[in-house]
């Protein structure tokens, strides 16, 4: 073989060598937990109180956090991809701030805003209202420190959209409300949906801050990922069989959303990289 | 049936567009690019604001500064057909066709003859197709008044000439007041009864077409015309002509008046081509190097130096033009029009 | 001859005990969150690793590299010695159980008792963390299980996180050692518990079975075992060991 020749098997052979390791490195931890905990441990676990407790106040609260994620982040989202006025890059930077917080310090900053003698949560004590410790503590930390994720999506999403066509739509008699409805979310939904699947794994995932607002209490506050650490000292098992459970959430849901946002293709129809246009 | 009234001024990104236009047929808009032209229809369908004017469709007032009233988008009557058609890719053409919910698609899907792609998406489509399914869109919404941007721009030139010949033939049959942007005076000439020129947000002519070949106000007007634009100093002569020094050092003269910078306007028909040179004090005499021959239909465009000719390809055979040999082009100086430069 | 020795001498005793001065280097210990202020002063040498002794032990029993582990209780090294990870054990301190209750007690808690008023935010540790078992066991001891178990809000991972819930205000009352209130001076009011209702709550270390400086770690426990280090122990408020000295 010439030398070139050689030359080229070989940086062949890094690449796939190079592909190969990152690949196992990825599938490794995850196919790990599958090796040392049978489904029939698996399933048995399932019955376990600890597991069913946790994986029902997971499912409560992240799902109930979404949904405020969705509700709140979108218009938010489209506001920001629409528009332009003084000051949006910094709202753009305060909606993406949580996503740089380490989980820890975002517990804080909740606790500083709404604890007992926190700047709203000092308020919010005189109606009789306390959020540390509860449920509802999880729903907000969860929400906290997912939203940016769906939000900065989002917005890459809406400013995707060509504002011709969004023009168009006015000018065919829709006003600004229905033309969002039928014109920019049917274009932006992959975007949305893509961002949405990062937010509700990052929620369901979240521990730091869950665990320095809310606390760990079995039925009430403790998560998936809390259980995990709680139990990791008491019984092993169960921290695998948790972990299992996550994982396999987890792809269901990673999964599902493929198959949602390939139903639908949206493929972005603007060339201009600055949003719609700033009337409305 | 009403006319439309657009009397606005509107700040762009490097000057100010202003006009006044009252359009009763078709209209269109030419002038170089950036001049402002699809800022104007963006204007008049309410996309944006201009701070001062008055834009009204007979008595439906849709803009009027001075007593506040500004109606959006969707409340004005406007058909606009954007110049990449804007169709809707998530939807059928029916769905799009229908979108403005007036309930007669598949009557404007049979007028357009696209019933055949009813339920085909956009971006399946040619452009001659895409640009009936927007022009249908846009029609069955009912509107008042035509606003196209560059209809015939994004094709190629051989569906060009159908589809401008359809055009033609529904703009008359709509008889609503219409403007068109336009960068080309040829489709300008064919679709519309006047044309307005406008540069840097002004207007700078508005005159039927043919006025535009006959008096061209400006250097401008004259290029998009399709005429020979040739810059020179002139000077008055005692027996009220106009004598021209060419920059390439021709002397021509003409029966119009100018001083100073001009332009010499000739149109490529207007000017004969022999292999010797007459001595005809008539005549506008220009020598030099066939530069090129090109073959347009059935006539050919010849370039002798500065000036471009049209003759017939017959005539172009008998006097056996060729690349790189010396002609004359001569031209009479009652038609050799003056405008000035900028 | 006289007038040279003594202080010749005070300087040999100077000289030996400033040679002496403890510094155990190329080990690592992991202690119980309890010990993280005091193990540093006695012996700044080694590297330490602090958290609730039951996660140290799962770290451990995962193949750590520690070659120290001192527990808050007895009954985590017994395990890990069953187990044959650590070597015998030796108890080196005990210590005390106290309600803390931040400064401005919003809850109003004077006594343990106090903890059965409705709506009282009260934080401990988990059972497997050694002060969460010593808070039940309290509890057991006072018949107040059911009634104060009820008011519970949240179960920490490690006696420091109870102790950071109270400080910070968030919660009304929590149960951690007497030795951490005092890291905290001015944050919490302390309670006490009734000495009748108080666990063996005696601390042990052990060297760890596959540590690579067993010469080193027993130098470390000894440290600890020694006057000096005892005395520190006392100062930082932790119990004398009874007189028996057996592990």
């Amino acid at each position: 073989m010439s030398g070139r020749g050689a030359r080229r098997a070989l940086l062949g052979l890094a690449y796939f060598l190079a592909s190969g390791v990152a690949l196992a490195f990825l599938v490794l931890p995850v196919l790990a937990i599958f090796v040392h905990v049978s489904p029939g441990k698996l399933i048995d676990q399932l019955s376990n109180p600890v597991v069913t407790d946790a994986l029902i106040v997971s499912l409560k609260t992240t799902v109930l956090a979404q949904a405020l994620i969705l509700l709140f982040g979108t218009p938010t989202a489209y506001l920001l991809a629409s528009r332009r006025f003084p000051g949006r890059s910094l709202c753009v930077t305060l909606v993406e701030l949580p996503l740089v917080l380490p989980p820890a310090v975002a517990g804080i900053g909740l606790l500083a805003a709404f604890g007992r003698f926190g700047l709203l949560g000092s308020t919010l004590g005189w109606f009789g209202i306390g959020l540390p410790f509860t449920q509802a503590a999880v729903t907000v930390a969860v929400a906290f420190v997912a939203s940016p994720l769906y939000v900065r999506q989002a917005i890459a999403a809406f400013e995707a959209v060509d504002p011709n066509l969004v023009a168009a739509s006015r000018t065919l008699g829709v006003g600004p409300a229905r033309t969002f409805f039928r014109v920019v979310l049917p274009l932006a939904r992959g975007g949305l949906i893509a961002g949405e699947a990062l937010a509700f794994a990052r929620g369901l995932g979240e521990f730091g801050a869950t665990i320095m607002f809310a606390g760990s209490l079995e039925k009430v506050t403790q998560t998936l990922p809390l259980a995990i650490y709680a139990q990791f000292e008491v019984n092993f098992d169960v921290t695998l069989a948790i972990s299992a459970l996550l994982i396999l959430i987890s792809a269901a849901l990673l999964i599902s959303l493929k198959l949602a946002s390939q139903w639908q293709p949206s493929t972005p129809t603007s060339h201009s990289r600055f949003g719609l246009l700033s009337w409305s | 049936m009403a006319a439309l009234h657009a009397d606005f001024a509107l700040p762009l990104r490097s000057f100010e567009l202003e006009l006044a236009l009252e359009v009763e047929g078709t209209v269109a808009l030419v002038g170089p690019s950036g001049a402002g032209k699809t800022s104007v229809l963006r204007a008049i369908a309410g996309l944006v604001r201009p701070p001062r004017g008055r834009i009204a469709l007979g008595d439906d007032v849709w803009l009027d500064s001075r007593r506040a009233v500004c109606r959006k988008p969707d409340e004005r009557r406007v058909g606009l057909v954007f110049q990449e058609y804007a169709l809707f890719p998530h939807l059928t053409v029916r769905q799009n066709v229908a979108y403005s919910g007036h309930g007669r698609a598949d009557e404007f899907l049979e007028r357009f003859r696209i019933s055949h792609l009813a339920d085909a998406r956009p971006t399946a489509l040619s452009g001659g197709e895409r640009q009936r399914v927007a022009l249908a869109r846009a029609l069955a919404r009912g509107p008042g008044t035509i606003l196209l941007d560059e209809p015939l721009s994004a094709l190629d030139a051989h569906t060009k000439g159908t589809v401008r010949a359809e055009l033609q033939e529904l703009l008359s049959e709509l008889a609503l007041p219409t403007i068109l942007v336009t960068h080309d005076f040829e489709d300008a000439a064919a679709l519309v009864d006047q044309v307005g020129v406008l540069v840097d947000g002004r207007l700078r002519q508005f005159a039927t077409t043919s006025e535009l070949v006959d008096r061209p106000a400006d250097a401008f007007v004259a290029s998009f015309t399709g005429a020979n634009l040739l810059r020179g100093q002139a000077r008055r002569l005692d027996d009220d002509t106009t004598a021209v020094e060419l920059t390439t050092g021709e002397l021509i003269y003409s029966t119009e008046r100018g001083e100073g910078s001009v332009g010499v306007v000739v149109y490529p028909w207007e000017v004969s081509i022999g292999r010797l040179q007459h001595e005809d004090s008539a005549m506008n005499l220009i020598r030099g190097e066939i530069r090129s021959v090109v073959a347009v239909g059935n006539r050919v465009r010849v370039r002798i130096g500065p000036i471009t000719a049209e003759v017939t390809a017959s005539s172009a055979e008998k006097l056996e033009l060729g690349r790189g040999g010396i002609a004359f082009a001569t031209f009479k100086a009652t038609g050799t029009r003056l405008v000035p430069l900028a | 001859m006289k007038r040279i020795l003594v202080p010749l001498v005070v300087a040999l005793a100077m000289a030996t005990t400033a040679a002496a001065a403890p510094r155990v280097s190329g080990i690592t210990v992991y202690a119980a969150s309890s010990l993280t202020d005091v193990f540093p002063r006695i012996d700044p040498g080694p590297k330490y690793s602090f958290g609730a002794s039951s996660t140290l032990a799962a770290q451990i029993t995962q193949g750590a590299p520690a070659d120290v582990f001192a527990s808050a209780n007895t009954t985590i090294p017994d395990q890990l010695f069953a187990k044959g990870l650590v070597q015998k054990p030796v108890v080196f301190t005990r210590n005390r159980l106290v309600l803390v209750v931040p400064t401005s007690n919003p809850a109003g808690i004077q006594s343990v008792y106090d903890l059965r008023k409705p709506g009282t935010k009260l934080v401990i540790a988990a059972t497997a963390v050694p002060v969460g078992s010593y808070t039940l066991q309290v509890l057991k001891q006072m018949g107040l299980t059911a009634s104060v178990l009820r008011n519970v809000v949240s179960r920490e991972s490690d006696v420091r996180s109870v102790l950071s819930k109270v400080a910070l205000g968030e919660a009304d009352a929590g149960f951690v050692y007497s030795t951490d209130a005092k890291t905290v001076p001015g944050k919490v009011q302390v309670i006490k518990v009734p000495a009748w209702a108080q666990p063996k709550l005696t601390y042990a270390m052990a060297i760890v079975a596959s540590s690579s400086n067993k010469a080193a770690a027993q130098r470390y426990i000894s440290e600890i075992l020694s006057k000096a280090g005892q005395a520190k122990m006392l100062a930082a408020g932790f119990l004398a060991l009874p007189k028996k000295k057996t592990g």
